[in-house]
């Protein structure tokens, strides 16, 4: 599996949505399930799937799927 | 008139926002003082807001003037805002603008911020019983008709108890972390408005980065949370957060587990701040029993003690009062902040106090040699998921509505269900939709099916099989 479609996997599987769906425009809270409680969800499988260990500012500025591929740059994670 | 609020300081700063929009004590009491007009007393209210100054100054106006507010959310469904509506017939509802073009019974009779104050066009609404002040949902999600009634004396009782436990003055700042209508949150609300300190109100999560710089350049300095925020924080790294202004974090809804307690703890005494585990309930307006830090390392995983004005104590199976240490019983509390009973319609608003101070909490504990009380379990079909009351039956009733026997169960933060199927794979729709129902994340959630459930002798499911075997 690449990195992309490890990445489309786990928002595919937290928050319950096809992948059709996944573009700039999927934000926090924009559904139900990414609130707080998907976002860590999310983040802790994000870390499996990668094996990494984010940190704090990032975790909090996770404010979006296309500002998640930024992110994980900076964890060595190339889409 | 209620005396929650001391408005002794009009020059001191009472409410702000995440906007940089900022309130004294002279302009909020202005702000109540002219909603107050709107609102005839001893009325019932449904209001359903947010952390947000329309919503706090409508909750205070009620107060003060002995209007009956509901605290809801803004997110709860239609349906069941529609379901209480027809239990409680309110004379007034204050909600989003967007969502009272959906009740055209109601007028609208005052806008305020993105809110609506609107009045029921066909009537004044139930008689009042003159001691209700407030009303509380039991369970914050199913919509469930049943509600704590709260007094004047309750209120205020129990926001003494926590200034004084808690030490606030008017120099502390609290962020809003919780909802206002859950009742945790309230309590947050109403033990800073009476020391005339202030709050920062936001609606943001511990995942936004504005909640983090608001509070930081507003110097907030303290912070609420149930189990589930502290293992958000613990996620965040608190750790190495500054915060140099934090100075008091508490926690209750929920226990929170020793490990991640003993961790938190060991975070505030480098930080030096001071670290309180709680204990409460709706029904005690809410506060029951607090730990002070100083005691914490010696007792992780207690409760505490009952707080200033309260009596708490245990009873045998037998309703027999348990005088032995470590011996466990159902613990049992008594004091000012009792709530007067429940109501299960608009016909139960005119009854007075029912429980006369004591509470059966339907919680299993014991008092250890040093009068520290340890909740062990629960003898009655609830859990916490995230810090919320979610009703097992309810869960089963759900499932009996659609034909479906199931069994619910599990541990605080997630629920089990057990459906009785031949069918191994249940649908996702259904529990898309229970969890919806419930308010619950999906993610709290695991629905299993098995061929027929396990039973004990009486008929009764085996609730112990389940939790131990699946």
């Amino acid at each position: 599996m690449t990195n992309m479609e490890k990445y489309n996997k786990v928002f595919i599987e937290s928050f319950s949505v096809t992948e059709d769906v996944l573009n700039e425009n999927f934000t926090y809270q924009c559904v139900a399930a990414w609130d707080s409680v998907g976002h860590m969800g999310m983040i802790a499988a994000l870390e499996d799937a990668f094996g990494i260990m984010m940190e704090t500012e990032d975790i909090i500025e996770f404010g979006s799927y296309t500002i998640g591929i930024e992110k994980l740059k900076k964890y060595g994670v190339e889409m | 008139m209620m005396l929650l609020v001391d408005w002794s300081a009009p020059h001191r700063p009472a409410l702000l926002t995440d906007e940089g929009q900022s309130l004294t004590y002279g302009q909020l009491r202005a702000e109540v003082s002219r909603c107050s007009k709107f609102l005839p007393p001893k009325r019932l209210i449904f209001l359903a807001g947010r952390n947000d100054v329309p919503t706090t100054v409508t909750y205070l106006a009620c107060l003060e003037t002995g209007i009956v507010p509901l605290l809801l959310g803004p997110d709860i469904s239609s349906t069941a805002f529609s379901r209480l509506l027809d239990t409680y017939q309110p004379a007034y509802v204050f909600l989003p603008t967007t969502l009272a073009i959906n009740y055209p019974d109601f007028e609208t009779i005052q806008i305020n911020g993105e809110y609506s104050l609107c009045r029921y066009r066909y009537g004044v609404g139930p008689d009042l019983h003159p001691d209700l002040a407030l009303l509380l949902a039991t369970s914050g999600s199913t919509g469930s008709p049943k509600l704590v009634r709260l007094s004047h004396t309750n209120i205020l009782s129990n926001a003494r108890s926590i200034v004084t436990y808690l030490g606030i003055d008017q120099h502390e700042r609290a962020v809003t972390s919780l909802p206002f209508n859950y009742s945790y949150g309230m309590s947050v609300l109403n033990s800073h408005l009476n020391a005339g300190a202030s709050i920062l109100l936001t609606n943001r999560t511990f995942f936004d980065p504005l909640f983090w710089s608001r509070m930081k350049s507003s110097e907030a300095t303290s912070l609420a949370g149930v189990p589930y925020s502290y293992e958000m924080l613990l996620k965040l790294r608190f750790e190495r957060m500054d915060l140099p202004a934090l100075r008091t974090l508490t926690q209750a809804g929920g226990k929170l587990p020793v490990a991640q307690t003993e961790r938190v703890f060991d975070i505030c005494q480098s930080k030096g701040i001071r670290f309180f585990t709680m204990y409460g309930q709706t029904e005690a307006s809410p506060r029951i029993a607090y730990l002070q830090p100083e005691y914490l390392r010696a007792k992780f995983g207690s409760i505490g003690r009952a707080v200033p004005g309260g009596t708490l104590w245990l009873e045998n199976s037998k309703g027999h009062r348990i005088e032995q240490p470590d011996q466990i019983g159902e613990l049992i509390y008594s004091g000012p902040n009792v709530a007067l009973g429940y109501a299960l319609s608009h016909k139960d608003l005119i009854l007075g106090d029912i429980w006369q101070g004591v509470l059966r909490t339907g919680d299993l504990a014991r008092q250890d040699a040093d009068g520290f009380f340890f909740v062990e379990g629960r003898s009655s079909r609830f859990l916490k998921i995230f810090g919320v009351r979610l009703s097992l039956d309810a869960v089963e009733a759900w499932y009996a509505e659609r034909g479906i026997t199931a069994a619910a169960y599990g541990h605080d933060d997630h629920l089990q269900v057990m459906i009785e199927a031949t069918q191994s794979c249940p649908q996702d729709d259904a529990v898309n939709q229970l969890a919806a129902t419930m308010q619950i994340h999906p993610s709290a959630l695991t629905v299993s099916a098995m061929p027929v459930l396990p039973r004990m002798n009486s008929g009764k499911v085996d609730y112990s099989f389940l939790n131990s075997n699946h």
